[in-house]
């Protein structure tokens, strides 16, 4: 499980590795709760080397999600793979999350 | 067929049974695979979770290959609950500050499967799901 926290140009980028599941969830979750108290910008996940996620995951994104809400900020999600997209897509967290081509 | 006592086997080990089935059955099928980790991650730790409350102790877990499919069945003991016919009222709640997390693993799981079923016989629970 690789998890990191990068601020690049006002963004807090938080790249998570591997997978997302049932196992390591909890841990990635509480890190980045923990993380965000200390933080007021935009969030973007870095799914680019995130090979597989679960519901479990899913749970971090609407957290997060929240929680940047909160503070009228946005979370976007940078390069999954098509089946990660696909999760998030059935889901239906496109209506709140957004897509972007860069960070 | 593998039986997990669910007293006594951590989800992870019991995880380890699809991951050994992809490795050694379907290496390079990278996409199908993920849908078999996915289906069966949300079904397994759905009976884990609720194995106390429905008085479940185990269950049999047999995963083959079948035609151009990915067949997954788990039998197990305890209370009956249909998993196919179950909707998680947070899944349809609209987004907001205030939206309750989770609800999605059986959604998941169904979606993610070309047939879901589940039919309580003899005491038992069969989950029957091909991907």
């Amino acid at each position: 499980m690789g998890l990191k926290f990068e601020e690049r140009s006002g963004v807090l980028v938080i790249e998570i590795d591997d997978k997302l599941d049932f196992l390591n969830a909890k841990e990635i979750y509480d890190k980045i709760e923990e993380k965000l108290k200390n933080c007021d910008t935009d969030v973007v996940f870095n799914f680019e080397n995130l090979d597989y996620i679960s519901s479990a995951g899913l749970q971090i994104l609407i957290f997060t999600a929240k929680n940047r809400k909160t503070l009228g900020k946005g979370v976007s999600v940078y390069k999954p793979n098509s089946m990660v997209d696909s999760v998030i897509n059935v889901a239906g967290f496109y209506s709140f999350l957004k897509k972007t081509e860069e960070i | 067929m593998t039986r997990v006592h669910l007293s006594s086997t951590t989800i992870k080990d019991a995880l380890k049974i699809a991951d050994n089935f992809c490795k050694n059955h379907l290496k390079e099928e990278n996409e199908l695979c993920f849908k078999i980790m996915l289906v069966y991650e949300e079904l397994l730790t759905n009976i884990f979770k609720h194995s106390v409350k429905l008085g479940s102790t185990f269950v049999d877990i047999e995963m083959k290959n079948k035609n151009n499919a990915v067949v997954i069945e788990f039998v197990y003991d305890g209370g009956g609950f249909d998993p196919t016919n179950y909707r998680d009222k947070r899944i349809d709640e609209p987004f907001s500050e205030k939206k309750e997390e989770g609800g999605f693993g059986l959604f998941l799981a169904a979606e993610f499967s070309k047939r879901f079923e589940y039919k309580r016989a003899e005491g038992l629970n069969r989950i029957y799901v091909e991907v």
